[in-house]
């Protein structure tokens, strides 16, 4: 496709470029260029509302919503009516048998509609219960795990490192097998002798994760490089000399981070005395944490404004070919 | 009038104009500040390198246009990683929007890759609305690919396509990146795929959500997480594209050290006002 030479940037006469702001570049279809300019025209529509509210700016608002849910009407009878429900009891493909199961959803589906007749609006119930109770009993057990036993764990890990930080830690091996992946980890790292040290390690300590499964508190470089120089003991028992502060740093203020957090949360007891100072750490690390989320916020709205511009600098204007979506 | 009600007084679209201006003059004419790797995106890069040829990865295109500028271009920069890594790519959607924005992705790629075959190396899954959104969705498509797709975005049966004869199960996915613009997304992938079929999830991610997906990340249930347009244009030197994440951090860090400086005023103008103004009087 030829679409270098309309670009500003890139040098193209202005004569060249100013048509092909107005005229479709070749290789460039009119059902694009159309829908260039209809974007753009409906951006700087949006935009005006900057300058104060008006009608221009309501009517770009309204040609957006009902495009959008138009569009995503057309998709669900597309992608979850036709291809999930239709096609397969109506019309399976030639060899499939047809999917009986498909009547439930097709029946809870139409008792949606019972909402619309007053006399049968009570129909509209079941659906809703039976899509909450799938959502509720799909998403527990994962929720259970993902956000409180996982999370819980990660927590008592920092403890764990904490408690062992002010003597050696200590680990017992537990198998023949985790023998084997120490001694087989520091035999690699000691015959490549690699440039990228750094990178290495963190790929050989990635190798004896299993020998430290379920007691990951234990520092894993540490321990790699331990059995390197010192190679392995003969009572499976290791004892690691171990003092990264930062480490014991991070922990610290995770730990004072959760347990504070969770006493301004704690509201039996009034928050007066010790209580009212713990709790007011815990508004601290709170207020950091939404501080976090606000900046990331200013980014996000920051990054639509700058999608905005590629596209109107790139996409409709041509005038540089880096922020064109189309040329890279 | 005195200065400092002048300052407080400011018009707002002053503002808006200086944004636009913090804006627009980097993207035309570039400064080229340093983007630096973050261990989160280092993370995601390694481990799609350190994939066989030929190993199957998932890419779930959970976005719409809405979030477009932020998401759409690391959608680009890890697509072509994977492309060029030669990996076979299965592309679902929790979104309705998603299987366009897919299309488009690798629409642009097979225009750059000659020889990129539909069915063989990626297939557009189209999108899957489930029992309802969300968890299912995902409990769904792990538990029985083909059964939650009867049909691609391009009408073939699913499971008649070459690229699903080798897919066995969620235990074949060398990865599974989530490019998420909010909820169904990443919570349910961890949710469902992390806890439930221990598969190694990543995740592309809008900056608002960024904050609410790192815990996951420390806690070892994700491997990496891309935010925003700054996560976009990291993933994009690593892959060594020059793509719109790259050409917008220019703008990104002039419109933030903008409003850094507008916060500074007001503070400046608050402690003038309270501390020295007052005891004058």
């Amino acid at each position: 496709m030829e679409t270098q030479s309309i670009y500003l940037d890139q040098g193209a006469p202005v004569y060249t470029w100013l048509r092909h702001v107005f005229v479709p570049a070749p290789g460039f279809s009119w059902d694009m260029w159309i829908g260039n300019w209809v974007a753009a025209v409906l951006t700087l529509a949006l935009f005006s509302y900057l300058v104060c509210d008006n009608r221009i700016f309501k009517f770009a608002e309204h040609i957006f919503i009902g495009s959008a849910t138009g569009y995503l009407i057309v998709r669900y009878n597309e992608d979850a009516i036709v291809k999930q429900l239709w096609t397969p009891f109506f019309n399976p493909p030639q060899g499939a048998a047809r999917d009986w199961w498909l009547i439930i959803p097709m029946v809870l589906g139409l008792m949606t509609f019972m909402k619309l007749i007053p006399s049968v609006s009570w129909g509209v119930r079941w659906p809703l219960a039976f899509f909450a109770g799938v959502g509720i009993g799909t998403g527990m057990v994962g929720y259970f795990q993902a956000n409180i036993v996982e999370q819980t764990y990660v927590t008592i890990l920092d403890v764990r490192y904490i408690d062992e930080f002010h003597q050696d830690f200590t680990l017992k091996l537990r198998s023949d097998d985790e023998r084997k992946l120490l001694a087989q980890a520091a035999d690699e790292y000691k015959a490549k002798r690699p440039a990228d040290r750094s990178k290495f390690l963190k790929l050989a300590t990635a190798m004896i994760r299993p020998v430290l499964e379920r007691r990951e508190w234990i520092p894993a470089e540490t321990l790699l490089l331990h059995v390197v120089e010192h190679g392995l003991p003969e009572d499976d028992t290791i004892l690691l000399k171990h003092r990264d502060w930062s480490r014991l740093f991070n922990s610290l203020f995770m730990w004072i981070g959760v347990f504070t957090g969770l006493v301004y949360f704690f509201f039996s007891v009034e928050h007066r005395g010790l209580m009212g100072g713990v709790s007011r750490v815990g508004i601290g690390i709170l207020m950091i944490t939404f501080g976090a989320s606000f900046g990331y916020t200013v980014m996000a709205r920051i990054s639509l404004l700058i999608g905005r511009l590629q596209f109107l600098f790139g996409d409709w204007l041509h005038l540089k070919s880096g922020l064109s979506s189309i040329s890279m | 009038m005195h200065w400092i009600d002048r300052v407080k007084n400011v018009d707002r679209r002053v503002i808006y104009l200086l944004i636009l201006f913090a804006v627009a003059i980097p993207l035309l004419r570039p400064i080229g500040l340093p983007v630096d790797i973050s261990p989160k995106a280092q993370s995601i890069y390694d481990l799609v390198e350190a994939l066989p040829n030929g190993a199957t990865v998932m890419i779930s295109f959970d976005y719409d246009p809405a979030s477009r500028a932020e998401v759409h271009p690391m959608a680009e920069a890890i697509v072509e990683h994977c492309i060029r890594r030669k990996l076979k790519i299965l592309a679902p959607a929790l979104w309705p929007q998603g299987p366009s924005m897919a299309s488009e992705v690798f629409g642009k790629m097979e225009k750059r890759h000659a020889g990129l075959s539909y069915g063989s190396d990626y297939a557009i899954l189209g999108y899957f609305h489930g029992p309802t959104e969300g968890d299912p969705q995902v409990k769904a498509l792990m538990g029985n690919l083909t059964e939650a797709y009867p049909q691609d975005t391009r009408g073939n049966q699913v499971r008649d396509l070459p690229i699903i004869k080798s897919y066995r199960g969620p235990e074949d996915l060398g990865i599974v990146i989530s490019l998420s613009a909010g909820d169904p997304g990443v919570l349910a992938w961890v949710r469902q795929g992390v806890s439930n079929y221990q598969i190694k999830l990543a995740a592309g991610s809008t900056a608002v959500q960024t904050p609410q997906f790192t815990p996951y990340i420390n806690a070892g249930q994700m491997v990496g997480l891309l935010g925003g347009l700054k996560g976009a244009a990291e993933y994009e030197k690593l892959v060594g594209v020059k793509g719109l994440g790259t050409s917008g951090m220019d703008a990104q860090s002039i419109a933030h050290l903008v409003i850094m400086l507008f916060i500074l005023l007001a503070n400046f103008v608050y402690v003038y006002e309270n501390f020295v103004l007052k005891r004058k009087v």
